[in-house]
């Protein structure tokens, strides 16, 4: 994991995922929003952060929530619905044009199941079966 | 809460408030920003606080580091010594939770007996590794508005 102070942690329930960085963990070193491909951290010239500390028990947090995607084969929750999204963009994006529909259309099929039905499925997906891209 | 509708009492307590420095195994970051609120560009004597080196003599306990198992004793001596009324005031990601010398709760580091937290009570924390300068200011008028409060 990137965070060398272990400051962000990911908790999955059934449907959501929560981001929570844990201030009193967080070195502000930034290595986070370097990384972030889709620039979701940032960091702010904000520093007043002093807190008493019975009021915030068990540490100060910054949270995020996102719903997960379910799988169309299993009914397992897989990637978050935003991460698709953006990993749809990114391919397309980076790919040569003459196999871009083609990309597209598998990228359809095979995002709505996890990777263990993904193998499962390998033929009845009808997905194109030489992966040259 | 303002001025007015503090008692005689507790408006002197906000008057002067004294601290000591307790350093628990720092890495000496958090204490050069200690210094430098102390010197003349932050100087946090025009608000009355003093750094002091007796812990008799103090109202605030302002501890930095991770508190490894040697010097986990001193400090609880010293938090005992501070007289009553008195506020811990924590400085830094070291203190508060380890930080990165206490990378993963699950697996805490051998060398060390806990945050400060799990050794005296805590009354506010300031994160940051290290925190500004200002920061630590705004730690220390919570910490003066507190021991008014006691």
């Amino acid at each position: 994991m990137i965070c060398s102070s272990g400051a962000i942690s990911l908790e999955d329930t059934e449907d959501e995922r929560t981001v929570a960085i844990l201030l009193g963990r967080c070195i502000y070193c930034g290595r986070c929003q370097d990384i972030c491909p889709e620039k979701a951290l940032e960091l702010t010239p904000e520093f007043e952060l002093a807190y008493i500390e019975e009021e915030h028990k068990g540490g100060l947090y910054v949270k995020n929530s996102v719903i997960l995607a379910k799988c169309a084969g299993c009914g397992k929750s897989i990637f978050p619905a935003t991460h698709i999204v953006a990993s749809k963009r990114r391919l397309l994006e980076n790919i040569d044009s003459s196999v871009r529909d083609l990309v597209a259309a598998d990228f359809e099929i095979y995002r709505q199941y996890c990777l263990d039905c993904r193998q499962k499925l390998s033929f009845e997906l009808k997905t194109h079966p030489r992966k040259f891209y | 809460m303002s001025e007015l509708d503090l008692t005689l009492k507790q408006k002197v307590r906000t008057y002067s408030p004294w601290v000591f420095h307790a350093h628990a195994g720092s890495c000496n970051n958090c204490d050069i920003e200690i210094a430098a609120i102390f010197a003349p560009r932050f100087d946090v004597e025009r608000l009355g606080i003093q750094l002091k080196n007796n812990p008799r003599h103090a109202d605030i306990l302002l501890v930095t580091g991770p508190v490894p198992k040697q010097s986990k004793p001193m400090l609880r001596r010293v938090y005992d010594q501070v007289p009553n009324p008195k506020v811990v005031l924590v400085v830094g990601t070291c203190a508060m939770t380890g930080g990165i010398y206490n990378f993963d709760d699950n697996r805490p580091n051998y060398a060390l007996a806990g945050p400060v937290g799990s050794v005296i009570p805590v009354d506010v924390s300031v994160p940051g590794c290290p925190p500004k300068p200002e920061a630590i200011i705004k730690g220390l008028v919570m910490a003066v508005r507190r021991l008014a409060m006691r």
